[in-house]
């Protein structure tokens, strides 16, 4: 099973933090760090009145992290006020994804983020004037080697990433969740459909709640960046714990993910974030998404690869396995995205072809 | 106990093996290295620092290793690992000791959020601080290496750390690092001054770093008032000039400088704004350092401040 | 359509002489400002109004004598434009 370590004993149990050796204390900021989760840990000490328990090295480390992710969340709500007026007279409303959505939307997965890019969907029918308005207001793309344009118009869910030429951010217009080569492609109009309108905003919406939690799960089962793996599994986590007071919240996640076909990640994003973080899941639940389980043999497997991957990448949580883990991962990540030709071409490409300098 | 406590061979295995736990500041920097020029490096420059006890809690985890690569064979190489992380490109094996410097920056500018951190020089005398925000070429290394051999007290040579909470300079005294013609300009200005091997064809050209004064490790423990904000300018053949910098330009231009102004917001708006109204502003060109210290050692702090409107509305 | 301070836009500034230096919450940006647009920032922030009263109050505030000058609409018609780009302030 999975070994006990800081990260995850953190997140499940901050007030036990208080109690800990500085030494300790050493490795958690360590691992925190790794995984992008130190200014989540702040926070989480911070509204239980611990933080001022934390000895003063260590806290410090958690502040600086916190100043960090406070400004991200500033920009975070500048830059969709940008793009709300790039995209003003364009009549498609955005839809925010993942962090852009929580921390619109103030959901607890928001508390103490970082970000790289803000991620929005549009109708693919919408993809050519949406991304017209956003040049027209500064954003430009980024990837001009005409390899990767091809790759992200032929094969993608996403338009090429597009940065901002003076404030340099970062924005993926996406059209759906997953590419249009993946094995499981969730119809997006009815995403799109069952999308809610941002509370106070009648221009920007985001999922419904059991389409996050799902988005949330393909996202992390089916990206080649594991990275961030545990930061996604925060997410899952901390979405089930807040959504499951809604009063149907469970019947619908199930009900929704057989409509969509995803009822794979939702069994994996389950499993997992029982075994990671103690998410409180309904035994009820568990066994309404068995028939999402893969073969035993594909589980055990799977699990072998993501009790690894799933932890920071950090020494201390690593085994000799560990590096190998991802490198499957990203194999795997890829091949679920993508026929098997194509892969072929894809990883060729990557890794002989070194890309220009931009 | 220091770092000159242990032998040159107990310091190279104790670098080689667990590492060794150094106090600069008032950071803590576990250190491993393999490279023997790094641990000489560190055996002359760092001499001064205290050695914290092992396995404490350290702010940032360093190593300096050797890439295992075939290119060992050929163009020996240098790693900077930052908690097991590569963050910089492999540099040629010789340019490990000015690495670790330049790492060691990245470390404390990258991380630390408590204070505005300014790319500036800080020396202080008699109670009050100068700090020189400067770009690159503009002498700030080699005025303050000149500075802090006659007299003023090294705060840092290239990271000012303005405290959020009360403004106050927290010192960081580390080796100054000086480029081509700087470093026997200095050489021949204090001929006492220790400096490390110098080491040609940096990205920063030619570089070698001279050790900061025992004194000002010393006090490394104590904060200080800032009394000026000074943009030096070498220019050959000038006559040293110190001209007043409205300061609306002086905040534009320390905000310029800084690495985390923007990243602390609010915070880092009203913390530059006491910092400019504590200060006295200066653009100051000079060409010969005897001047400099002579100009230098007639600055007086302002008389009282706050003599601007600052509003923070709603 | 009155011109106003954009919406939880919580103004803080300094000065010193006749240079204004205004950090954007929003934004998160931090800008050196002259006196006319201190003004119109000072301004807007007691009350939103509309171009002309609001050509008029800076009129008053920076004693200029003929305030249908056209040089001087045109120069705040400008200046509002800029603010307005870097999201101090804006029209509706």
């Amino acid at each position: 099973m999975i070994p006990n370590y800081l990260i995850l004993q953190a997140l499940r149990e901050p007030e036990a933090l208080i109690s800990l050796s500085l030494l300790d204390w050493d490795l958690l900021i360590r691992q925190a760090r790794r995984a992008n989760l130190l200014a989540r840990i702040c926070l989480l000490l911070d509204e239980r009145s611990l933080l001022e328990q934390v000895p003063p090295k260590p806290r410090q480390h958690l502040e600086w992290s916190r100043v960090i992710s406070e400004k991200h969340i500033q920009a975070v709500h500048w830059e969709i006020t940008q793009i709300r007026k790039a995209l003003e007279k364009v009549g498609v409303p955005v839809v925010l994804l993942k962090g852009a959505a929580y921390v619109m939307a103030k959901l607890p997965s928001a508390k103490g983020r970082l970000f790289s890019d803000i991620d929005i969907i549009v109708p693919k029918d919408s993809l050519s004037v949406v991304e017209a308005a956003l040049m027209l207001h500064g954003w430009a793309a980024t990837h001009h080697d005409a390899y990767d344009q091809r790759y992200y118009r032929t094969w993608m869910h996403e338009l090429p990433p597009m940065q901002h030429i003076k404030r340099m951010t970062v924005i993926d217009v996406h059209h759906a969740i997953l590419p249009e080569t993946a094995a499981l492609h969730p119809d997006s109009a009815k995403l799109l459909a069952a999308a809610q309108l941002l509370d106070g905003y009648d221009d920007v919406k985001i999922f419904a709640p059991v389409d996050m939690v799902l988005h949330s799960a393909v996202h992390l089962f089916h990206n080649d960046q594991l990275d961030q793996g545990l930061r996604d599994l925060v997410d899952i986590d901390s979405l089930l714990r807040h959504f499951s007071r809604l009063p149907t919240f469970w019947t619908d996640l199930s009900v929704r993910a057989h409509e969509l076909g995803l009822m794979r990640p939702l069994f994996y994003a389950l499993r997992y974030a029982v075994h990671f973080l103690n998410t409180p899941v309904p035994s009820g639940m568990m066994k309404a998404t068995q028939n999402g389980r893969p073969n035993p043999l594909t589980l055990f497997f799977t699990d072998q690869l993501f009790e690894r991957a799933l932890l920071p990448a950090h020494k201390s949580c690593s085994d000799w396995l560990t590096g190998t883990a991802r490198q499957i991962l990203y194999v795997r990540a890829t091949w679920l995205r993508m026929p098997s030709f194509l892969l072929a071409r894809h990883l060729f490409h990557k890794a002989f072809i070194s890309p220009k300098p931009e | 106990m220091n770092v000159s406590a242990l032998t040159p061979s107990e310091l190279k295995l104790r670098l080689k093996t667990a590492g060794i736990y150094l106090q600069t500041g008032s950071f803590t920097t576990h250190l491993k290295t393999t490279i023997p020029s790094v641990a000489e490096g560190i055996g002359l420059l760092y001499a001064d620092y205290p050695l914290v006890e092992q396995d404490c809690f350290a702010d940032f985890h360093i190593s300096l290793t050797r890439p295992r690569n075939l290119r060992r064979w050929f163009k020996p190489q240098a790693l900077f690992l930052f908690d097991g992380n590569t963050i910089f490109k492999p540099l040629p094996l010789d340019q490990a000791f000015p690495m670790l410097e330049w790492g060691l920056n990245w470390c404390v500018s990258t991380h630390v959020n408590h204070c505005l951190m300014i790319h500036a020089a800080v020396v202080e005398k008699g109670g009050f601080a100068a700090i020189m925000p400067a770009p690159p070429g503009s002498g700030k290394s080699t005025l303050c290496a000149a500075l802090v051999n006659r007299g003023w007290r090294l705060l840092s040579d290239e990271l000012a750390l303005i405290r959020v909470s009360d403004g106050k300079l927290i010192p960081l005294p580390r080796p100054v690092s000086l480029k081509n013609e700087s470093i026997e300009i200095i050489r021949r200005y204090e001929p006492n001054a220790i400096f490390s091997r110098k080491v040609a064809d940096t990205i920063k050209g030619t570089v070698a770093h001279m050790k900061a004064p025992a004194d000002s490790i010393a006090r490394a423990a104590e904060a200080v008032q800032l009394a000026w904000v000074i943009f030096p300018k070498y220019q050959a053949g000038a006559t040293a000039c110190l001209e007043t910098l409205p300061q609306s330009r002086a905040f534009m231009r320390v905000a310029d400088n800084s690495f985390n102004y923007s990243l602390l917001g609010l915070q880092g708006f009203k913390a530059m704004t006491n910092l400019i109204d504590a200060s006295l502003c200066y653009d100051f060109t000079y060409s010969k350092l005897d001047d400099a210290i002579e100009i230098f050692g007639a600055l007086k702090p302002q008389a009282s401040h706050n003599n601007h409107t600052y509003a923070n509305e709603l | 359509m009155e011109w106003r301070l954009t919406s939880s836009q919580a103004i803080s500034y300094c000065s010193w002489d006749d240079e204004w230096v205004f950090y954007n919450n929003l934004s998160g940006d931090t800008h050196l400002l002259g006196s006319v647009a201190a003004q119109v920032l000072l301004e807007l922030r007691q009350s939103s109004l509309n171009a002309l009263l609001l050509t008029e109050a800076l009129a008053r505030r920076l004693q200029a004598e003929n305030v249908t000058d056209k040089e001087f609409s045109f120069q705040i018609d400008h200046l509002l434009n800029e603010l307005n780009t870097l999201g101090l302030i804006e029209f509706s």
